[in-house]
């Protein structure tokens, strides 16, 4: 299974969203990162179909998503990064009626719709009208119609948003399990998931592909460059010229404040590992918020 | 097409709204089956059906009746009165009779009508249209010799095929389930999860259209039967197996159908009118936004309502709304000139039918495509502005720029202005010659203007005495010259015999006024202007206000005004924008009315007393402006009984297209109806 981004733009208007993207993906997990505007859900509805490329193919199995149509759709999951439902429908009926639009059989659906409901802890609420589930359960639904008729391409735009850590680790395991044979894409800025799942993370940045690799192979690259200081309060700002303070802890009466050092330092301060969150900061902290 | 289903029935305003169409379809027709302003109702002509001969002699009986009661008993006016209905009820019920008894010699009274036509060659040549086309109905008319309509009452038949209400309510149901299922769901953004599905795309676009011609045609079936019931039992019909020509009107129908076979057929085709319009609506609500999708569809039914009206058969026959007049197409045998060819209509209407489904589903899957493959993301950079902190400058723009109060105020400036340049004024010699009257005898009653009226009166009788000396040389053309003048002198007498009329009612407190451009603003026309004025603003004020007050519930942020520590001055800003835009579009709809007519007659004497007008009834105590001005704030009353309405529904309903559709519903379609029948 292979989904090929080849050569892709969009624009709208004279904004450049994506800038000649190419991609090649087999099965596993991809996080795709980076800040609002990045173009990172251009992309995926690319990839979806929603949108459609200014320039540029994408290509699945060799032949154009375009081309294949309903062929292409049946193998793809999609959750939006915005939470659409119908107000009106039951946690069920709303399952049901994707699982129509899937072409899923009712006898697949309702064993499928169980077992998920169960799994992400829906089933009690599965009779309630959407308008009165909270943005979390939500959420879960919305997912839970994505991955329902085991798609071999998921599409994932920030998939844990609302939830709590709990929730957040039994998404992340389920998509775990499900990135093991299917290629799965997830945008989100909770570094920390992706993280945790994704083989391969990008990081866009005003439409291009800036890095690609491994966690492994991205953080490689980055030793020697977080370092831990301990300072009084008031020479915290003495810092902040020499890169990105990612976190201040008290710790015996002073702060020991741990940095992204974007500047030769007079001082060695005590090394740490570097995280994906490090790697994204680096890449984007000081953009404008 | 089960859960498109369900969406609609979990709505419960779209069953309320269902419900009230069906409700005010069936409260129209009745009201309309038992309407008595002529003084008896239609149903009670059946009673006074009798041979034609009995009714001849029961009408010379009645008519002796009356002139007994008006010349010996004088002051019976009850019994006079009585006598009157009756003249009328027997009137009628004999005219219906002769106009099914005189079938055949109509029918060959046209077939002659043809032969004679062809033959003078005042037409055109042998290979003309006009001849071809008269050589085919020749052909139908003549199909139809040796058909004898019955003589029988076929009332509730003659007013279900003729009354086009119905059809109104029956293409609101389409709109309706469009609004629900297609814009509102594009507005919540629901493609972008349904669009990348299997049947996300197609699929769901058949789906959702079998379930609106579901929709429709179990609209139509409830409002036709209700209809079809209301009408057999109120008005009622004698057996319906014979000639249709048999029921009153129906006489130019070129086809030998029965009673009960023309009402297949008009159903038939009236059921694919309505399913073609449904089809349009819905592709249509594809390819437009919310508000540009209900001004296409008024536009399309005000473009329709005056097509009707054309003397060109080409665009009556392509007219969408126009389509749905089946009785129309099936009371006439029309060829359309095609190339010089002579088209029958009545099979081009499927074809025209057929074309606008095409066409439609073309539009339809082009822009469910288009629409759905660009959700919301397109991002525009507006000129950098310096951001204001005006409260009222921001419910300025959420009223005039996001619920389209600008645009809409445009569009009424422009109706308002094509309703002014396309004002046609009726200029008479009499109304030019009391004009010229009435510029003098303006103002109180006196000594003077009595004279001058006796002098013209005088001046009149001299030129018709002198016209009378000119009988006895005959009607040359000679003489034709030389009483033209006097000719031409007499016809002014009707204005000042009008004039005089008027002066000669005024009491002593009363002045005279010149009354045409008020008679122009209260006459039957003027109120059907004010009406469709009324309608105009309320459909602007409904559009407009569904949105401004749902702004805050449907995107979120009312729960930032709750908390706002200005949240009692944002509603009165919101409430002072209200008020100034009510104000703005009543002024717009009504005023313009009274320049036209102003530019038009003349308005006159404005501050004098309204009773000097004599054509109705108005107070004595007060000046005409002064009934204008009342007129005028009960028009701004009945706007914001509108404007309140819609704030109640948006409370409630929290979503600008559902507070749209039972806006429409409980607003414009009863005006609709009431101008429809004014």
């Amino acid at each position: 299974m292979r989904l090929e981004i080849r050569d892709v733009s969009k624009s709208y208007g004279r904004e450049q969203a994506l800038n000649h993207v190419s991609l090649d993906l087999t099965e596993g997990i991809y996080g795709l990162l980076g800040p609002n505007g990045a173009g990172k859900s251009t992309l995926m509805n690319i990839l979806v179909q929603n949108l459609e490329a200014s320039s540029g193919e994408v290509l699945f199995n060799g032949k154009n998503i375009r081309t294949l149509g309903k062929e292409y759709r049946k193998r793809i999951g999609y959750l939006p990064q915005t939470q659409i439902y119908y107000p009106d429908f039951t946690g069920l009926e709303f399952l049901y009626y994707m699982a129509s639009l899937k072409g899923m059989d009712k006898k697949k659906a309702e064993t499928v719709i169980r077992e998920y409901l169960i799994e992400l802890g829906l089933w009690d609420d599965r009779n309630k009208k959407l308008k009165h589930y909270s943005g979390g359960m939500r959420q879960r639904l919305l997912l839970i119609q994505a991955v329902m008729d085991d798609p071999e391409i998921l599409i994932l735009d920030e998939p844990t948003a609302g939830m709590d850590p709990w929730q957040r680790i039994a998404v992340r395991n389920l998509i775990g399990k499900i990135g093991l044979d299917k290629i799965v894409i997830i945008s989100t800025h909770v570094v920390q998931d992706v993280e945790q799942i994704a083989g391969r993370i990008l990081f866009l940045s005003k439409g291009k592909i800036l890095r690609d690799g491994t966690p492994e192979e991205l953080e490689a690259g980055f030793e020697g460059k977080i370092r831990f200081f301990l300072v009084k309060k008031e020479n915290i700002s003495k810092l902040e010229p020499f890169g990105i303070i990612t976190g201040i802890v008290r710790k015996n009466g002073l702060a020991e404040v741990r940095i992204i050092l974007q500047r030769p330092f007079p001082y060695r301060g005590t090394p740490s590992a570097a995280t994906i969150e490090d790697l994204y900061l680096w890449d984007f902290g000081k953009e404008p918020l | 097409m089960r859960f498109e289903f369900l969406k609609l029935m979990k709505n419960r305003w779209f069953l309320g709204v269902f419900v009230f169409l069906v409700g005010l379809n069936a409260a129209a027709f009745s009201s309309a089956l038992c309407d008595s302003s002529k003084g008896y109702r239609m149903a009670e002509i059946r009673g006074e059906y009798a041979p034609a001969e009995q009714l001849t002699k029961d009408l010379s009986v009645i008519d002796r009746e009356m002139r007994s009661i008006l010349f010996e008993n004088e002051g019976d006016l009850g019994r006079w009165l009585e006598y009157q209905r009756l003249e009328e009820l027997k009137t009628e019920a004999l005219v219906r009779i002769n106009e099914a008894r005189n079938y055949p010699a109509y029918l060959e009274g046209q077939l002659n009508d043809n032969r004679i036509k062809q033959k003078i060659g005042l037409f055109g040549d042998e290979n003309s249209f006009n001849v071809r086309a008269m050589k085919r109905s020749y052909k139908v008319y003549e199909a139809l010799v040796g058909i004898a309509p019955a003589v029988g009452f076929y009332g509730g038949a003659e007013r279900f095929f003729s009354w086009r209400f119905t059809d109104i309510l029956t293409a609101c149901l389409p709109l309706l389930v469009s609004l629900l299922l297609v814009v509102t769901e594009r507005r919540m953004n629901a493609p972008l999860i349904t669009h990348p599905t299997m049947l996300g795309q197609e699929t769901l676009f058949f789906r959702k259209l079998g379930v609106i011609l579901t929709v429709s045609l179990g609209g139509f079936v409830l409002l036709y039967g209700t209809n079809w019931v209301l009408s057999s039992v109120l008005v009622g019909n004698d057996s319906l197996n014979v000639p249709v020509q048999s029921v009153y009107g129906f006489i130019n129908i070129p086809y030998p159908f029965t009673v009960t076979q023309y009402l297949c057929v008009f159903l038939a085709q009236k059921l694919a009118w309505v399913l073609t319009i449904a089809v349009v609506l819905y592709s249509l609500s594809y390819v437009l936004r919310l508000l540009p999708y209900l001004l296409s569809a008024a536009a399309v039914s005000a473009l329709s309502f005056y097509a009707e009206t054309s003397g060109n058969l080409w665009i009556r026959s392509l007219n969408p709304i126009g389509l749905g007049n089946v009785h129309r197409w099936y009371n006439a045998c029309e060829y359309l000139n095609f190339f010089g060819i002579p088209l029958r209509q009545l099979p081009l209407l499927w074809v025209v039918m057929g074309a606008y489904v095409l066409a439609g589903l073309t539009a339809g899957l082009f822009g469910m495509r288009k629409r759905s493959l660009s959700p919301d993301q397109k991002t525009r950079t507006l000129p950098h502005r310096k951001a204001g902190h005006s409260l009222f400058l921001y419910e300025g723009k959420k009223l005039y720029l996001l619920s389209k109060g600008a645009v809409l105020t445009l569009v009424l400036i422009g109706l308002q202005a094509a309703g002014h340049f396309t004002y046609q004024p009726y200029y008479s010699t009499t109304e030019f010659v009391y004009k010229e009257y009435s510029d003098v005898l303006e103002g109180p009653k006196n000594d003077a203007k009595k004279a001058f009226l006796e002098d013209d009166r005088k001046h009149f009788d001299e030129v018709r005495e002198e016209l009378a000396k000119y009988a006895q040389y005959g009607d040359g053309e000679a003489v034709s010259l030389l009483i033209q003048p006097l000719v031409n002198e007499l016809a002014r007498t009707e204005g000042y015999e009008k004039a005089l009329r008027q002066y000669e009612r005024l009491s002593d407190t009363q002045e005279y006024v010149y009354q045409t451009g008020y008679e122009a603003l209260f006459d039957r026309k003027g109120i059907r202007r004010d009406l469709l004025n009324l309608i105009k603003a309320a459909g602007i004020l409904l559009i407009v206000f569904a949105g401004y007050f749902t702004a805050e519930s449907e995107t979120g942020m009312s729960i930032y005004h709750r908390l706002s520590v200005h949240a009692s001055a944002d509603r009165k800003q919101k409430l002072l924008h209200t008020v100034l835009f009510v104000l703005a579009i009543g002024a717009l709809s009504f005023l313009p009315d009274y320049y036209t007519v102003h530019k038009a007659y003349g308005l006159p004497s404005l501050f004098s007393s309204a009773g000097n007008l004599l054509f109705q009834t108005f107070p004595e105590g007060i000046s005409i402006f002064g009934v204008l001005f009342l007129v005028n704030c009960f028009r701004l009353f009945v706007l914001s009984g509108i404007v309140l309405g819609v704030f109640f529904l948006a409370r409630k309903r929290k979503k600008a297209v559902p507070v749209m559709i039972a806006g429409i519903s409980v607003f414009i379609l009863p005006l609709l109806l009431v101008y429809a029948f004014l």
